[in-house]
């Protein structure tokens, strides 16, 4: 029974995702919306097409997708380091718990303007901006791994007389690695929102930039293509994450 | 998603391990103590890193200080940052109207919270921003165009938090509710807000902030007024010290409300379930 209303529920959010999609091509269409505030969706997938196979929109793809990954690895990796010294140091946890906690509250991305000023109109700040964005939600996790990090293998790693290294590489990262995996996942969309919306305030290139670009040149249907573009992109790179995931702890593993 | 973002570090009910237990032996700071000192550090770094770099690139914490005390004598930090904080409310209260209706709706139709429950959860992944030109082309260059972009930025956490809260309602208090003949209306009011609180205030609190986060990134990109679009105009200016006063006020800012908002948060949850214990004996 269950079954068959779960099935209801994925039939119904399908026609109803559809009908949202729908909505786009007939509204501006029918003459329901202004032509020149939106244009059909049919219209963006052509421009869109004629944006990539023109190469025209590539370069910016490219741009955008080596700072997304430029900044997550710096991020996981930065993040994982800093929740491990939080673990090691109770100290230095008390001090920041406070800021880590309430960091994702505050508008990160007014310190942009800041990362601009100091470096220049160029990548530096756009990846800056997207690794300060992405870290905490690894470190967070990363300190919550080594948590759950059962006493007793720790105490067996000091029977097998592990040092610290050995320690994390062979007892602490495996235990830790669903919650740090779970902070990575996170990192994933901070990345791409990090260097998206840095693009789009305020850069020379990238995929942000298309939008805004095309924006304050009246090119309507290049700037719709190019929010479709920004809007596969996330949604792609975390779907890609949520398999990896599955393919990495299936259901059966995790309970 | 939003959950584990906003997990605390700090669980105090398992001892701390490995080396951290030896630290617990130093003489330390009281409970407050610890966090007020990470300003003071940073502020200290700051200062030294002025040391290797040239004024030009990087200010001084005593240039900014200056910055900021100007600032609020001539009024241009004090008067953008009131525009700002305006159209933040304004946004806050509609996206908290919009959030809590949509939220308690879903919530209540369980087949419909299913449906929308993981779109909704899906557009926390985007970067949303990119689609306020689309506000600029309905709602024109002015204050409208922020502010509903504003109240758009911050209506999901919301509705995913109402809508999760609901859904963890035990289900005899809805039953029970029904075999009571409660209006609908009364459901919601006696049954199902009170024990949702907690969720809908975490989700006020997340929704101000990415209320307030939306404002912020609007006026950077278009806007002629407000904290976004002075950080934004000073840049081609260079106005460095002017800069970071302006960006560390509006952290502080937002940090301020947040630690305020999460402390009537903990004081209201706690004050309702005291009520429900009273009424329950």
């Amino acid at each position: 029974m269950s079954r068959a209303r779960d099935r209801r529920v994925l039939l119904t959010r399908t026609l109803v995702i559809a009908a949202a999609l729908a909505l786009l091509e007939i509204a501006p269409r029918a003459g329901m919306v202004d032509a020149l505030t939106l244009v059909p969706l049919s219209d963006m997938v052509v421009t869109l097409g004629g944006g990539i196979g023109s190469g025209e929109m590539l370069p910016h793809l490219f741009s955008t997708g080596a700072m997304i990954l430029g900044s997550f690895v710096l991020a996981g990796v930065s993040g994982v380091v800093i929740g491990y010294l939080l673990w090691r140091y109770t100290g230095l946890r008390r001090a920041l718990d406070p800021y880590l906690t309430s960091y994702y509250a505050l508008p990160v991305f007014a310190f942009y303007p800041v990362l601009v000023a100091i470096f220049g109109l160029n990548r530096t700040p756009v990846v800056l901006l997207a690794w300060a964005y992405a870290s905490v939600a690894v470190i967070t996790n990363a300190a919550i791994g080594f948590d759950s990090v059962h006493t007793v293998h720790l105490k067996t790693a000091r029977v097998y007389q592990l040092s610290a290294w050995q320690t994390l590489r062979r007892v602490q990262l495996p235990a830790a690695a669903p919650h740090v995996f779970a902070g990575l996942k996170l990192a994933v969309t901070y990345s791409v929102i990090g260097v998206i919306a840095s693009e789009f305030i305020l850069a020379t290139q990238g995929l942000g930039w298309l939008v805004s670009f095309n924006y304050n040149s009246f090119a309507l249907a290049e700037m719709y293509a190019s929010i479709l573009l920004v809007m596969a992109v996330a949604v792609l790179v975390t779907s890609a994450v949520s398999l990896l995931e599955r393919r990495l702890w299936p259901k059966e593993r995790q309970a | 998603m939003m959950d584990s973002a906003a997990t605390t570090l700090s669980s105090p009910a398992q001892p701390p391990r490995g080396r951290g237990r030896k630290s617990g032996k130093v003489p330390r700071l009281g409970p407050g103590g610890a966090p007020a000192l990470v300003p003071v550090v940073l502020v200290v770094v700051w200062q030294l890193a002025t040391f290797f770099v040239s004024e030009s690139a990087l200010p001084t914490p005593l240039a900014t200080g200056r910055a900021f005390v100007d600032g609020v004598r001539d009024g241009w930090l004090t008067t953008n940052l009131w525009a700002t904080l305006q159209v933040v409310l304004a946004a806050f209260a509609i996206a908290a109207a919009g959030g809590l209706a949509v939220g308690v709706w879903l919530g209540l139709q369980r087949f419909w919270g299913d449906v929308l429950g993981a779109p909704l959860l899906w557009s926390y992944a985007l970067p949303k921003i990119t689609i306020f030109p689309i506000f600029l082309l309905i709602f024109g260059l002015g204050d409208a165009s922020r502010m509903a972009f504003g109240a758009f930025h911050g209506f999901f956490p919301l509705a995913i938090l109402v809508l999760g809260g609901i859904n963890a309602i035990p289900r005899v208090y809805l039953r029970a509710a029904r075999s009571l003949h409660l209006s609908r209306w009364t459901t919601v009011t006696r049954v199902v807000f009170p024990a949702a609180l907690p969720s809908v205030l975490s989700g006020l609190r997340f929704c101000f902030s990415l209320c307030f986060l939306g404002v912020v990134l609007a006026e950077m990109f278009g806007s002629s007024e407000g904290a976004g679009y002075e950080l934004i105009r000073r840049i081609t200016l260079r106005e460095l010290p002017e800069i970071f006063a302006l960006a560390l006020s509006l952290m502080a800012i937002s940090l301020l409300l947040n630690l305020l908002m999460l402390t009537a948060e903990r004081r209201l949850v706690s004050h309702g379930t005291a009520t429900t214990r009273r009424s329950n004996r």
